[in-house]
Parts: C-alpha cells; structure tokens; sequence
C-alpha cells in the first residue's frame, strides 16, 4: 500500500485482504496522510478488496476521527458487498454511512 | 507477510495446522469407536468439536474450499447429535470418508495447492443429504440455509450477548467479526458496538482490539450453538456474557416471533441506517425489531452465565497450555545433558573431599544432582506424548485390511495413555503400521481356515503399551497360524541368509524375518511381502535406541515386542571397568552383581561358561575377551559378575573387573559422532571428560552365543 495524490487526493488503494499486518501498514499510511501539511481529503480505494478484518475496520474509523480533528475528510471509494456487510456485522452500518457520506 | 512489529502471520497458520493434525486424529479415533458402537453422545460433540474448530481456524485464514467442506460436514455432525439424523454404520463409514476428505483440504491449504473442484463431491453430496440440504460446491452456504432445510421447526428464544474481547484477542488469530457473522447465521442478530475504547490513530495498537459488543440473537438452536461460536475464545481471550430473555408463554411452540423485545439500546442508534443497505432480507425478525422500538421491555434476564463458569455446558475446556517450538525445547534438553555432564566432573572434582571436611560442598554437590534430576527429568516430560497418537491410526487400519483382505479381526488396544518421547512416537509410526499389517496379512487366517482349526472366525489383534524398566514396551500380538519356521528357514537358506546346514534355534529362526529383503509372501501385495518392511520396522526401531523382538508358536500366533528408550537424551547406568577400559551398562538391564565362589563358576562342554546362581544355568561372558582388552582380570572368582537381563528376558553374566558407581549419563550416538558398533550402543562423556561406551547387552549376549559357538 502507499499513497498517491490523486486529482487534488490523497489515495490510499487497499490490498485484497485488510487483515492483521494490513491493518498495521494502513494505520502507518494514515497518520503519515493526517500529519501531511495540506487540506487533502484522503480517498480509501475498496475496488480490490476481498477481506476485511476487524483489525482493519478499527484502523479505518480511527483513520475517520483522526482526520476529522484535523479539519479534514477519509473518503471511502468503490466500497463492495465485502465492506457492507463487514461493518454491517460489526455493528457499524453507522459508521460505514459516515464515511460514504463524506 | 510482516509488519514493523515484526507480526508474522505464518506463525498462526502454522500452529493452526498442528492443531488440524491433532483434531483430525482425536476425530478419526473418536469415529473409530462410533463406528464400532461404542461411542457416545460426548463422541459426537468431540467429533462436531474438531470439525468446528478446523472451520474456525480455515475463516480466519480464508481458505475458503476448507471452510465449504467443514461447514456441510459440521452441519451433518449437527444433526446427528441432536438426533435429526441417525447414526447408522453406513453414517458412521460417511464421517470416517469425511474426515479423510477434510484432512485433504487442511494438507492442501497446508501445502497452498489446490484440489480438484469436484475433490470430495461424492462425500460432500452425501453429507448434505443427510441434513436434507442440496450440495453444493460453490461458496459455503450461511447456516441459516440449514436451519430452512430442518424438518422440525424449532423452539426460538433470545439471548443478549455481551461480547467483550481482551486487548490480545487479535493476535490470537480470533476476528470478532467471523464470530458475529457466525452469529447472525444462527437467527435473527441485532449488533450494538461500543467504539468508546477506540484511542486516536496515533495512539492506537493496530493489532489490538478496542470494541466490544451487545448482541440480541433470536434462534431455534439454543444456548449450546452460541457457546460454540465463542468457544476458543470465552475466558481469558474474550469476556462472553450470555443472557437468556425468554420468559414469555408460548415461545417454545416457536410462535414467539415479533414478541421479544430486545435491548433499547439495540435499535436505537444503529439500526435505523443498518436496515438501509437493503442487503439483509426478510427474516421475520425484522418486523420484531421495528416492534420492538416501540415495545417496553417485558422480558428479563434469568440465565446470567459465563462460559468460564459453566464449560461443561458445551463451552470451552481451558487447558493451561502453550506452544513451544520444538528446536526451542531441544536446545533445553541439549543444555540440561551438559548440566549433567557438568554435574559428573564436578562430583568427580570433589570425590576425594568427606562431609567432615567439606560439608557444605558436599551437600551442594548432592543438592545439585538431587536438582539436576529433577530438571532432566522435567524437560523429558515436556517431550512425551501418549502413544494414543499413534494407537489412533490403528483400528481404521485393521478394519480397512480386514476387509480388502477378507479377513475377519478385532482389535484391542490397552495402555494407550502410556507416555514416551516425542521424537520416538514419530520414528515408530511406520514401524508400527507395518507390523499391524504384517500380523493381518500373514498371522490372522481366513475365518474359514480359522474355524477348520477349531479357533473363532474373528481373529485378534492386540496393540499394548506398557511402561517396564525404565523403558517403554510396544506389543502386537496376534492369534494367527504364527510363523511357519520350516518355510522361513527353506526362504532364507534359498536367499543364501542362511548356509546349507547351519544349525538355528527356533529363536533365530523367527528373527531371519527383519532380513534385509527377506519375504515369504509368494505373491507381492499392495498390503505387505515387498521383502522390504520388516528389516525397515529393525531399523527405525534401532535408530532410537529400540529393539524389536518376536515370540511366535505356530498355530497360536505371533507377539511383536518392541522395547523402546524413555527418552532420548539422558539415562542412568553403572559404570564398570575392565582392564584400564571403563565401559557404561545401563542400570535398567541389570538385575543383580556378586563375585562368584568357585562352585559357581563352571565351564561346560557345548555352551561355555556359565553361572549357577540359585539353581539356575546363566551364560558367562568376558567382556575382555569380547572386545580383546588386555590386563583384565580373566578368573570370574576374582573379579565381578554383573547379571544383565536383555528385553527379551534372557539372563547373561558379564565378567567385569570392578563396579565404579551409579551415574546419569548423557547418550551421545556414535552413529552419528562415528560409526555403529557391535555390542556397543551410544558413548558418553564423563566427568573427567574421558569419553566412555555404553554398552548394548542384547548385543552383547548375540556375541557370546556366537563367541561360544566357535569355542
């Protein structure tokens, strides 16, 4: 994984699977994009993944609160069936809406 | 794959795959005894266990084809122990097929390979349709499909679950998310997170779990389905607290649908957008949600357990144990054989000191030993393992043979529980499985030929351990035609094993059968006679210190003795001296020492020296003549007779010069250091560093008998 900028983004292209090691390498790519000195929104890319863990869902909404506090907004993009039902499982439609309402 | 924690995640799948060899033998022996009629309603729960916890372990690595199997297979275990379906011997051959087909799946996901797309589809097609669902062999069907295909609607109830994962609970391998998916397939789920233990992002363990959960299910299949979901982790790795809200009239005609009401809090916040992705259909219990918002709470809690409180209940049994790498315990015992060796010198140091000089050495130094025992002794006991293990493989063996080979035979297994090393437990399964196979191939008749001599149609065999000694003895005996000693010598005198009127005794006779090559089978089957087992059975046997012996009447049958080291690394022995040599006798072969007086020491014409010792004939052997030591004493009235006893039980006098004391000494294999050497069976160093040979005394009275002859 690694950040790209995108059309005035910051974009973050998912792996297959979202799991434990993942996870650590996402949350690395986040605060890296959070601490970044500009106004970019961070874009999540769901196309090509597969599965999701909760390891991973926890980085995303920790991912959603820190750029928040700093003013700015993670996107989520392409979310699939896999990403519904995995925060639906969790208990985190909620959260899940926040982040494609972005 | 890792991350900057150094996270490697193939450390879980390899103790996954461990654990899957365990569960599928623990499944294979517990359908065994199913099979035969013996198991219980606990035998199905084991078996439905080990499926499940295969599954469990296949989700989180997704090794979806894994899943699919285990799923159908789990469904019909399901079924069968809530008495949906019955156990008929054709079921109980079904699960045996099953298990097999899931260890193809684990040995695949093992290996990263994949199977054929229709490997298993006969089996899968049968469990399927033992739960009345139709096979497929596509992605795993949600259990709820089961549920629609259950002939018998259920009684419903609701449960509140609170789901309450330890920081740890990821590492372990455990997703929340796979359980609460497992979870909603049991009924109608509604999840509520709590997210207010999430830190900041810079703040946050991305390997550890901040959410908990309140779950309220509604489900026909009772409070064990749910303990099962949180079986491997309900304890120490997650808080579960289950909460049973079913007091209303009725619900157990199922008619409760839209009455329970769950937790205000369940609805309140989340659902209302959940119930927005238009994915989850129409369980009926939708509309009891929306009712429910509106409904004041009636039910209330009367069942308030955990599944720490109550694993006898169906949950989880926690056993206080780890892991530990094997290379890891290795190196522990490695180093306690240096303790002892260190140990040794240093008593050898302080030999020459008394308890009235040096008191407090010498009780250090006898502290030290006392110690030193126990900690070798301890490390031993990490390694063992029942040998249930390998006992486990047999009954399918006999019944699969038996049947190929139109035989009838029973078999009986005791001492299963008996412990020996690890490493001697996986040398000894091909030796084991031959011989099983040697006694139903050539011992157990036909039942027509065994009824023609007045025995059973049903022939027995017999597998037994047993600790003796200081060692550990392996049977297998069988009620066969034992060995026809005429053909078994006219075979090896026809292969030049045996010179043209070699005299052999019926003794050695019977052991011409671990030949290299040597087999009477006149025809080469796919079940033994390639010539080629029995001399492999010797030499894995020998390879760890052990020692195959066979006792065999003909017409009554044939017993296999194995007799095999308790461990690998360290045993107890006598060191002796002959001449300026100083030798180790294990102290498990001896059975007493005397200096003879000159009655008792005796030659006779046609066998050599011997001993009369209580009325009794023993064989007299000169360890200085043996390995040609000079300066020994050579008159038995002189020097010391130490009587040894071989695994077979035969009794041999050894003529050494001097008994030097009783030591633990570490083996050091000359196989390996040097090369193998008749009589002798490893060396080891002792405390003066010289280095000293154990001596093999089954080895030994071979070479007397031989010594003796060509006197």
């Amino acid at each position: 994984m690694e950040i790209n900028e995108q059309n005035g983004r910051l974009v973050i292209e998912l792996p297959a699977v979202l799991d434990l090691p993942a996870a650590a390498e996402l949350r690395d790519l986040l605060i890296d994009a959070a601490a970044r000195d500009t106004s970019l929104d961070v874009v999540l890319n769901f196309t090509n993944l597969e599965r999701l863990s909760t390891a991973g869902i926890q980085v995303v909404l920790a991912g959603i609160a820190a750029l928040r506090s700093a003013a700015r907004r993670l996107v989520a993009e392409n979310v699939n069936d896999t990403t519904i039902s995995s925060f639906r499982a969790l208990g985190l439609s909620a959260q899940l809406t926040h982040l494609l309402d972005t | 794959m890792t991350d900057d924690q150094g996270y490697d995640l193939s450390q879980f799948k390899a103790t996954y795959f461990e654990e899957c060899a365990e569960l599928l033998a623990t499944a294979e022996e517990t359908i065994a005894r199913l099979q035969e009629g013996q198991g219980t309603d606990e035998d199905l729960n084991a078996v439905f266990r080990c499926v499940h916890s295969i599954k469990g372990g296949a989700g989180a690595f997704a090794f979806d084809d894994l899943v699919h199997f285990a799923h159908v297979f789990e469904t019909a275990l399901d079924h069968l122990r809530s008495g949906r379906a019955e156990l008929t011997p054709h079921v109980a051959d079904l699960m045996v097929r099953g298990n097999d087909i899931l260890g193809d799946f684990v040995r695949a996901a093992q290996a990263e390979t994949a199977l054929p797309a229709d490997h298993g589809a006969d089996i899968l097609a049968q469990l399927s349709a033992l739960t009345g669902a139709k096979p497929t062999m596509a992605a795993p069907a949600p259990t709820a499909s089961a549920m629609a295909t259950t002939p018998t609607p259920p009684a419903f109830s609701t449960f509140r679950i609170r789901f309450v994962p330890s920081p740890d609970m990821l590492r372990t391998g455990n997703d929340p998310l796979l359980m609460l998916r497992e979870l909603a397939g049991l009924g109608e789920l509604e999840v509520v997170v709590d997210t207010g233990k999430l830190p900041s992002l810079t703040e946050m363990d991305a390997l550890a779990s901040y959410l908990s959960w309140t779950c309220t299910l509604t489900t026909g299949k009772g409070r064990a389905a749910i303990d099962e979901v949180f079986e491997f982790v309900a304890g120490d790795t997650a808080q579960i607290d289950i909460e049973e809200l079913n007091d209303l009239p009725g619900d157990e005609e199922g008619d409760g649908w839209g009455l329970f009401a769950p937790l205000p809090s369940a609805n309140a916040s989340q659902d209302e957008e959940g119930d927005g992705w238009g994915l989850f259909g129409d369980a009926p219990g939708n509309n009891a949600a929306a009712a429910s918002s509106v409904t004041t709470p009636v039910a209330k809690a009367h069942a308030v357990s955990t599944q720490q409180a109550s694993p006898s209940q169906g949950g989880a049994v926690h056993t206080a144990s780890i892991r530990v790498d094997l290379d890891k315990i290795d190196r522990l015992v490695n180093m306690v054989g240096e303790l002892v060796i260190t140990q040794a010198m240093l008593g050898q140091q302080a030999s020459g000191f008394t308890v009235e000089s040096h008191p407090e050495l010498i009780q250090g130094l006898q502290e030290l030993s006392h110690h030193t025992r126990e900690l070798q002794e301890s490390v031993m006991a990490i390694r063992a393992q029942p040998v249930k293990a390998l006992f486990s493989k047999a009954p399918r063996l006999v019944r699969d043979l038996s049947s190929k080979l139109n035989k009838q035979a029973r078999l009986v297994m005791s001492g299963e529980n008996t412990e020996v090393d690890k490493t001697v437990i996986e040398q000894l399964s091909d030796p084991l499985t031959h011989l099983i196979r040697n006694a139903l191939d050539h011992g157990l008749e036909t039942p027509e030929e065994r009824m023609a001599v007045g025995k059973p149609a049903e022939g027995t065999i017999h597998l037994a351990a047993e600790h003796r000694s200081g060692r550990i003895f392996i049977e297998i005996q069988d009620d066969g035609r034992g060995i026809d000693r005429q053909r078994v010598l006219a075979k090896a005198m026809e292969k030049g094993l045996v010179e043209p009127g070699q005299q052999l005794t019926d003794e050695q006779i019977d052991m011409l059968i671990f030949a290299p090559g040597f087999s009477t089978a006149s025809e080469v089957s796919d079940v033994s006679g390639r010539g080629v087992g029995m001399d492999v059975v010797r030499k894995n046997i020998q390879d760890v210190g052990g020692r195959v012996v066979v006792q065999s009447t003909p017409g009554a049958g044939s017993r296999f003795i194995l007799s095999l080291p308790l461990t690998l690394a360290v045993m107890d022995g006598m060191l002796i001296q002959v001449g300026g040599q100083r030798y180790v006798l294990p102290l498990t072969n001896i059975v007493e020492s005397l200096r003879p007086s000159p009655q008792q020491a005796r030659s006779l014409v046609d066998v050599g020296n011997v001993l009369t010792i209580r009325g009794e004939y023993i064989n007299l052997l000169a360890l200085h003549a043996i390995f040609g030591i000079p300066g020994a004493i050579t008159d038995p009235t002189k020097g010391l007779v130490v009587i040894v006893e071989t695994e077979g039980g035969e009794r041999v006098g050894l003529l050494v010069d001097e008994l030097l004391g009783q030591q633990q000494v570490v083996i050091k294999s000359l196989d390996s250091n040097f090369r193998p050497i008749h009589g002798i069976s490893a060396a080891t160093i002792l405390g003066d560093g010289r280095v000293a040979l154990i001596l093999d005394v089954s080895a030994l009275r071979q070479m007397g008998a031989v010594a003796n002859a060509a006197q």
